[in-house]
């Protein structure tokens, strides 16, 4: 029973999934510690609607989250999240992030891309990425649940994620 | 014997309220204090206003402590509307200015006093110094600087202010973990003069700890939310010097025991109120001791 509820939360979520092809996040769930005081949840709402690209914001005071719902095909500050709930008093810490996209190797390590070849993020080697198959990176379309780093040792490039839930979409190797 | 009866209202409150506390702790969070400041800056203690009318009644005469027939009958009753407006630059840095609004009628066998108008404005800015997060949890402890303006009438018989400009500053602590919250503030105002009436300095001593009755659990914000609060509130001041002479009347210590009650009603109002209950009533020589004061007030964020 265990193993059904989340393959099956993983397809409902498969369902919500945009065409093959294109690479977009879905859902992004920070988690912000010191939010004890529904009272001061207000600032953390307002300083999230101030990131582009989001259409909801969910704060849940007893998990201590926020989730925020991206517009469909829109560019989403990942970055400016972390810093909104800094700005707002709180301290970020782990998010969360819901995306799907095609795995890819690139430069000697894999990525998220785009239909387009916009890279999204650079995927650390765990084992759930190995759990894939290098040879069928290149072959299948992913669903991803992903943690991004607190901190990022490079200032440039796509974000860094790493892998903890994968899910084939399509496959195309006959 | 008035002591015995400020000892058994704590003992009645102190009873009645831990039995709304004895309930497990399920989820997280309430709201802030009534009448005890908080550090924790941010949605309705940033940016707002806040209202509240606080009634005060004086109509006991003590003798250093003790209850005496009072042969001119003598009463004091004000009405006291702060407007308190903070705003926030930062989530760490507050400056706010709070601007009374006083009605205080004195009431005596042969005479009814009674004056209105702007009492003394006071000013303050407040500075995040420590802040501790943790998921669910966060221990704040913030300074606060504040100066009095003698923008008050003092020149009746019933005056609206003291004519001095006092300023100080306070060291305020606020922890929230689980439906609980505990908060405190230790203050130093030294009070100046006008012209030769040389008040006396005071020290206050606020303490207050917060329960949320109602969401049992809070999950999703915004939830409409009742909070249960028990405040104790202190101050001992100094002896007024009239022309370089002590005044024996003067000055004194009270200790208030403030149960109260909170409705956060959505993301930016709140309603409150709350009763001081004096447990300590010991102005210095005879004075017009404070037999209770009670406020009903609200919070609304403007931004």
């Amino acid at each position: 029973m265990k193993q059904i509820v989340p393959l099956a939360a993983l397809m409902a979520l498969t369902l919500l999934l945009p065409a093959p092809g294109v690479a977009q996040i879905l859902e992004v769930t920070i988690e912000v510690d010191g939010l004890a005081c529904p009272f001061c949840a207000y600032s953390l709402e307002k300083n999230l609607k101030r990131i582009g690209g989001i259409s909801g914001i969910a704060i849940n005071v007893n998990q201590g989250t926020a989730t925020l719902t991206p517009v469909t095909d829109s560019q989403v500050d990942l970055e400016g999240i972390p810093v909104a709930v800094k700005d707002a008093g709180f301290t970020p810490r782990d998010m969360r992030v819901s995306a799907a996209g095609r795995i890819e190797l690139r430069g000697g390590g894999a990525v998220l891309v785009a239909a387009d070849g916009t890279l999204l993020f650079r995927l650390d080697p765990n084992e759930v990425l190995s759990s894939v198959g290098t040879g069928d990176w290149d072959n299948y379309e992913i669903l991803g649940v992903y943690v991004l780093h607190e901190e990022s040792d490079e200032s440039t490039g796509p974000p860094r994620l790493s892998l903890t839930r994968v899910a084939a979409l399509r496959a195309e190797k006959p | 014997m008035p002591g015995s009866r400020y000892r058994l209202r704590a003992v009645l409150l102190l009873a009645i309220f831990p039995a709304a506390l004895c309930m497990p702790v399920t989820s997280r969070a309430q709201g802030p204090p009534i009448l005890t400041d908080t550090p924790i800056m941010l949605g309705l203690e940033g940016r707002g206003v806040r209202t509240f009318l606080k009634i005060v009644r004086k109509g006991t005469l003590l003798r250093d402590g003790n209850e005496i027939t009072d042969p001119m009958d003598r009463s004091i009753t004000a009405y006291v509307l702060p407007l308190a407006l903070p705003y926030n630059f930062t989530p760490t840095l507050q400056v706010g200015a709070v601007v009374p609004f006083v009605s205080k009628t004195l009431d005596s066998r042969d005479t009814d006093k009674t004056h209105s108008g702007v009492g003394d404005v006071s000013t303050f800015v407040k500075k995040l110094l420590l802040q501790v997060d943790r998921k669910g949890e966060t221990f704040r402890v913030a300074a606060k600087g504040m100066a009095k303006l003698p923008t008050g009438d003092d020149e009746t018989p019933v005056p609206l202010g003291t004519g001095s400009l006092d300023y100080g500053g306070s060291v305020v602590a606020g922890w929230i973990k689980g439906r609980w919250g505990l908060y405190g503030e230790a203050i130093y105002i030294h009070n100046t003069s006008n012209g030769d009436i040389d008040y006396g300095d005071r020290v206050g001593y606020h303490a207050a700890l917060g329960f949320r009755l109602l969401p049992w659990v809070y999950e999703r914000y915004p939830s409409p939310q009742f909070n249960l609060y028990l405040e104790l509130n202190g101050n001992t001041i100094g002896h007024t010097d009239v022309a370089g002479t002590k005044n024996p009347d003067s000055g004194g210590s009270e200790l208030f025991l403030s149960p109260g009650i909170q409705f956060v009603g959505g993301r930016k109002w709140l309603v409150e109120a709350s009763l001081q209950l004096p447990v300590r009533n010991e102005p210095n020589g005879t004075q017009l001791g404070t037999d209770w004061t009670a406020s009903v007030g609200m919070r609304v964020l403007l931004i």
